[in-house]
């Protein structure tokens, strides 16, 4: 073998080793995909929808248990005409007071709440507690019941939501 | 109460519902004292009962008597005094730019899919994919909450596009997805009992995208009804913003959500006028129609003598029954012309004074391998049109549209009977 042989063969290499270096690096780029990205990172959109600015709310009294459940039915309020809740000044004690336990129609309720007012009776007598069964539905508005709680009802207590 | 009519109140609810009781009321502005019994508070012995209103209050460890009486004594923190709005910010267009490998990790942990691989929207992907319709990326479909309450998500055409690339679909699928999205009906609405949805599709569209409508139509034999199916439960989990103990309750869950009951009506085989045609649209028009209930009976035939068994066993307030184009066929052999006629009579031989003709449905799907009807409590709520979302030089094919194998349709009906009439 002469020494110019042995030159050709040495640079050869050389060539063969850049070439895979190249090629591995052209693989990257392409595997990489998206134009503009960094290499080997992919930009990709937010699934998420976006905050709307609307509720949903409670239905119209007399209104069916599923309305609620269909947009085209389901009332909504918008973020402006949201209020935040203001709440009522609190009782100082419970002392000879009027306390109604409004059944809001979920199954078990009224037992939970019979036994709630058992147990006013025994620890608490000189409470009046007055169990109510809520009109229409658990998601429907009561006005009348709101009335009457307005007029006879120190405090409330609703239940029992599950 | 509170604010109206200024009467404190101390709400009750058991424990299983506390965060998502709190948060709900919070993103109001509603700072209310509850208190949270164990649960569950149905159909237990009245001394379980007894034992939950003598206990503590399992979230905070509290007595629950003392925590109802101090919810209706206690004097106000200047928090609630003064409740506030929080303001959810907008969210961003595109994602911080990762690997493949941690986006797909991002949208699993976060809970943007179905727990099953997805293809990553690319801005690529989704260019792509808005070329099924010619409607502005940035209009606005609709809004949808899975909860009752809570702050709605609003969504535009690109963020269905986004959905439906998630879902393997294509651009052909583009105008069927926008239209269940117009409905703004989720898949999947939040309730203790485990919803299952439908989707039918009606009209042109169903052919030219591949929709199957005959053997094996609801179940995973079709790249159209699958794709289509699932990109509505991933909207539900995106747009609803569904999350499993958080925002959605349903205390089992239905295996009918990944892809949803989704297929076209078999129009060609049934013996009634097609279904969005009973509603207002033309023949010539393309339809989703929208159904949504607990159960669903597979096993039914087609008699009217079957169809009020069915309803008698589940007792519901409505019904749509999918029969097959043989049931149909004999139902209609029973003198039944017309399905709404078959509504009125059944509510007749029902004597249901809680059912009404309108709440009981048919739709006609199957392959004619037998006389089958699936009986379902499911509500029809809606039809929405596909056209709209159509581009004027019509339905944006791939070169080579993806299909599965079809399977073969008998015409001369000799393969069903395996004889000549």
């Amino acid at each position: 073998m002469n020494s110019s042989h042995f030159v050709a063969k040495r640079y050869c290499g050389w060539l063969i080793v850049a070439a895979i270096v190249l090629a591995s690096y052209i693989g990257c780029k392409t595997q990489a995909g998206s134009p503009g990205s960094g290499a080997g990172k992919l930009t990709v959109l937010d699934p998420r929808g976006q905050p709307s600015g609307k509720f949903g709310r409670r239905g119209a009294a007399g209104a069916g248990m599923m309305a609620i459940f269909n947009p085209d039915t389901h009332p909504t309020i918008s973020r402006d005409e949201l209020v935040p809740l203001r709440m009522a000044p609190r009782l100082a004690s419970l002392d000879n007071k009027t306390i109604y336990l409004v059944d809001t129609g979920f199954a078990g309720a009224k037992e939970f709440l019979e036994e709630l007012q058992a147990w006013f009776k025994k620890n608490m007598p000189s409470v009046k507690t007055v169990l109510q069964i809520k009109s229409g539905n658990a998601f429907v508005d009561s006005p009348e019941l709101w009335v009457e709680l307005k007029k006879k009802a120190d405090g409330v207590i609703f239940g029992v939501g599950g | 109460m509170e604010g109206e009519y200024g009467v404190p109140t101390a709400p009750i609810v058991t424990a299983r519902f506390a965060e998502y009781v709190k948060r709900d009321g919070l993103s109001h502005g509603m700072n209310l004292r509850w208190s949270f019994p164990p649960y569950p508070v149905a159909w237990v012995s009245r001394e379980t009962l007894r034992e939950y209103v003598n206990g503590k209050d399992p979230v905070t460890g509290v007595k629950l008597t003392t925590e109802i009486i101090d919810a209706l004594t206690k004097p106000l923190t200047e928090a609630e005094k003064n409740p506030e709005i929080p303001k959810k910010p907008k969210r961003p267009r595109l994602l911080d730019q990762d690997s493949e490998a941690n986006l797909h990790q991002l949208f699993l942990r976060n809970g943007w899919t179905d727990g099953l691989p997805i293809v990553l929207p690319t801005e690529e992907r989704v260019a792509e994919m808005l070329t099924g319709t010619e409607h502005d990326p940035q209009e606005v479909v609709g809004m949808m909450s899975v909860t009752t309450h809570e702050e709605m998500k609003e969504y535009t055409v690109e963020r269905v596009a986004v959905n439906a690339v998630m879902a393997g679909a294509r651009p052909e699928h583009l105008p069927v997805i926008l239209a269940i999205a117009s409905t703004q009906h989720p898949a999947m609405p939040s309730s203790t009992g485990s919803y299952g949805s439908m989707v039918i599709v009606n009209g042109p569209v169903a052919k030219t995208i591949g929709m199957n409508s005959g053997v094996g139509a609801m179940g995973p034999f079709n790249y159209a009804n699958s794709v289509i199916g699932r990109a509505w439960t991933l909207m539900s989990i995106n747009f609803g913003d569904a999350r499993a103990g958080d925002t959605f309750m349903a205390t089992i869950g239905n295996g009918l959500s990944f892809t949803n009951q989704c297929c076209a009506e078999n129009e060609g085989k049934s013996p009634w006028k097609p279904f969005h045609v009973r509603h207002g649209f033309k023949a010539s028009e393309s339809t989703v129609s929208i159904f949504r209930g607990w159960n669903v009976s597979t096993l039914g035939l087609g008699t009217t003598n079957s169809l009020l068994q069915g309803m008698k066993t589940f007792g519901s307030f409505g019904f749509t029954f999918v029969a097959d184009p043989l049931a149909a066929k004999a139902l209609k052999a029973e003198g039944w012309d017309d399905p709404d006629q078959l509504s009125k009579g059944l509510v007749e031989k029902s004597k249901s004074p809680f059912l009404r003709p309108e709440g009981i449905n048919f739709v006609v799907v199957g392959g004619e391998t037998n006389p089958i009807v699936h009986t379902t409590d499911y509500v029809y709520y809606k039809t929405a049109p596909v056209d709209k979302w159509i581009p004027k030089s019509g339905i944006k094919l791939d070169k080579t549209p993806l299909r599965m194998p079809a399977y073969r349709e008998c015409e001369d009906e000799l393969c069903i009977l395996g004889r000549k009439k």
